[in-house]
């Protein structure tokens, strides 16, 4: 099955969902590795 | 309206009551009676919690608590200050909130803005702290990158596996045209064999010998390819083995220490925890209270009387008024325990979770090691196993040989020599099959792998992008906040008239920058007085673009002493064109042993 390739258009709503975790709690690597796995499925 | 504050026990004063009338009010005494005393009390009204705790000397130095009482407007409260350690403790929320701009608000030689302009420094950290720069900032340097880091490091595996394919289905096209090859041979020599076929004295034995001794061959060429790639793997393990121990070894070093914190830190977040909860229990508790009282006033129905349900004597509204404002400021103080007891175990699980990463490194490092270990053994164990597959094969290909060669003696030379070509052929084309098969079973594994790096590098682009435009983001922001500070620098320099500039600007290196009869200016340029001048005019200009309402702005007597001129203007303007209702200058009084607040300079 061919991986879905995120569009730049997506970037800044990813960037807001990384800085909203960084406000709420710790954002590390690993999260962000995990919202990378969902947004490539 | 006046403005009133009670210090108690802050800096130098023990106790003083103080009015601010709107407008001007000069605070003046000799040295050392108490004017930064107010200064710093002003400064506990304003600072957040993080901020205001890094100034111990704001206590008296005899006291262990002291506090600042107002009442201005709608506000009627007071923030508490304690000793602890080498730090303060705060209690109580800010009494007027500055949305953490403080900078702003007191002019005197601790500004961070007229610090940075009379040394020529840029203001970017300054600027960076009016928007989101610093959470965009932890965002790029400490997860954007190190995960791209991570994508990259597993990319690096599947893209050595890659670059693998290329040169293996270039050897499998090399084989397959030697295979081709000698097939063509061996067609050419079949027809001489078939003829001379009948000629030959037990030739289906030969055939059958041949055969089985063709098939043990391909057997080894295939086995003798594989130990090829597993030769090859193995020093790369190795070293990477080796590269791993030596990391282990510095993450052990420190392990004991970094568990017993970890120890320490899980009792220590128990001890806290209870402490919450008890806090909350009290915070329950008051609130029940504080409803009882409420539902005395509006007298509903299982409240049947206007007794104290404790001692039974009538509640008169003044005994209900002095218990609900005493819950209310008892309330006020647990919950800024509350809050407090909550930010220390905020800080206490942010520590331990990065401990508990750092010992999560340890554990994936370990199982790395096993694993690269694992491999190793298997790779040995498989290299070990072939060699003697391939010794036994040998031997039976050799003892076929032997049985071929009796059975040949009989024929003739011509018919031989036709036999011993088919032979050769039929040896070398099994040889090639064998290292087809296992070059096929490569290529199948790297192709594999070849799927997941495509996934990664997409991942990494975008990652990489992500971190640019975050980049972008940064410089956008720091740029609006400028823009912002120019515009109203304009305004208020053009209204203060000074006219020693033409302009005054923060320029792209986010230093302040001037044009003095058309020509540019460093700020190195120019007198001292003229950098503090500009620095408060920043100041000021930050102040009507963000805290236009705050209702106060202090200048240091060491601040306007570089030119008093000027700073009268200053001060003018502040009083006149702004919404600021009280402007608080301290000044030097050579007599008296009193702080006492005069209308005018």
């Amino acid at each position: 099955m061919e991986n879905k390739k995120p569009t730049e258009k997506e970037i800044p709503d990813f960037v807001t969902e990384m800085i909203s975790k960084i406000k709420t709690s710790k954002l590390s690597s690993n999260n962000v590795l995990d919202m990378l796995e969902e947004k490539f499925k | 309206m006046n403005m009133d504050i009670k210090i108690g026990k802050i800096s130098g004063i023990q106790s003083e009551s103080i009015s601010l009338s709107e407008g001007l009010n000069v605070i003046q005494a000799p040295n050392a009676i108490g004017k930064t005393s107010i200064v710093n009390a002003l400064k506990i009204t304003t600072l957040p919690d993080k901020e205001l705790k890094l100034h111990p000397e704001f206590l008296n130095d005899s006291a262990n608590d002291g506090f600042v009482a107002v009442e201005f407007e709608k506000i009627k409260d007071d923030r508490k200050i304690r000793r602890y350690g080498k730090e303060l403790a705060v209690v109580g929320n800010p009494l007027f909130n500055s949305n953490g701009k403080s900078e702003l608000l007191f002019a005197d030689p601790d500004n961070e803005i007229i610090h940075e302009t009379i040394k020529g420094n840029s203001i970017e950290p300054f600027i960076e702290r009016f928007s989101n720069v610093a959470e965009y900032k932890k965002l790029n340097s400490e997860v954007v990158e190190d995960t791209i880091d991570k994508l990259k490091a597993f990319y690096d595996e599947d893209a050595e596996a890659v670059s693998k394919i290329k040169s293996t289905e270039k050897e499998i096209g090399n084989v397959t045209a030697e295979r081709e090859k000698l097939l063509n041979e061996r067609k050419k020599v079949n027809v001489l064999y078939e003829r001379e076929k009948t000629q030959i004295k037990d030739s289906g034995k030969i055939e059958i010998l041949n055969k089985s001794k063709n098939e043990l061959l391909e057997d080894v060429a295939r086995l003798k390819q594989g130990l090829k790639s597993k030769a090859k793997e193995l020093p790369l393990l190795e070293s990477e083995l080796k590269d791993n121990e030596k990391t282990r070894t510095e993450y052990n070093k420190n392990k004991s220490k970094v568990e017993a914190e970890q120890e320490g830190l899980a009792k220590e977040i128990g001890r806290y925890e209870a402490i919450q909860e008890d806090l909350q229990n009290d915070i329950n508790k008051l609130d029940d209270n504080l409803d009882i009282l409420d539902k005395i006033d509006k007298n509903t129905d299982w409240v049947k009387t206007k007794n104290c349900f404790v001692c039974g004597r009538p509640i008169t509204s003044s005994v209900k008024n002095a218990w609900q404002k005493h819950l209310e400021t008892e309330r006020k103080k647990v919950n800024a325990d509350l809050l407090k007891t909550e930010n220390k175990l905020k800080e206490m699980n942010n520590r331990s979770e990065d401990i508990q990463d750092e010992l999560n490194n340890i554990n994936e490092i370990n199982d790395t090691i096993n694993k690269t270990n694992l491999r190793i053994a298997e790779l040995e164990s498989g290299i070990k196993s072939d060699t003697k597959d391939i010794e036994a094969k040998e031997k039976a290909v050799e003892k076929f040989k032997e049985d071929i060669k009796n059975l040949e003696k009989q024929i003739n030379p011509e018919t031989l020599k036709i036999l011993r070509q088919k032979g050769t052929l039929d040896e070398n084309i099994g040889e090639m099959n064998g290292k087809l098969k296992d070059l096929e079973e490569n290529l199948k594994e790297f192709s594999e792998q070849e799927k997941t790096a495509i996934v990664l590098k997409r991942k990494i682009e975008f990652m990489s992008q992500v971190k640019e435009f975050i980049k972008r983001k940064i410089i956008e922001m720091k740029d609006g906040v400028k823009n912002k500070f120019n515009l109203r620098i304009k305004e208020v320099y053009s209204v203060l008239d000074f006219k020693n500039f033409d302009s005054v600007s923060i320029n792209d290196s986010y230093r302040i920058e001037v044009v003095r009869k058309g020509k540019q200016q460093e700020l190195n340029r120019l007198s001292t007085s003229e950098r503090v001048t500009l620095g408060v005019v920043v100041m000021l200009a930050g102040k009507e673009e963000y805290l236009p309402d705050f209702p106060f702005f202090v200048l240091d007597e060491v601040t306007t002493a570089y030119d008093p001129l000027r700073f009268k203007k200053i001060i003018d303007y502040i009083v006149q064109k702004t919404k600021t209702k009280y402007v608080v200058v301290t000044a030097f009084s050579p007599t008296g042993d009193k702080i006492k607040i005069q209308r005018s300079i």
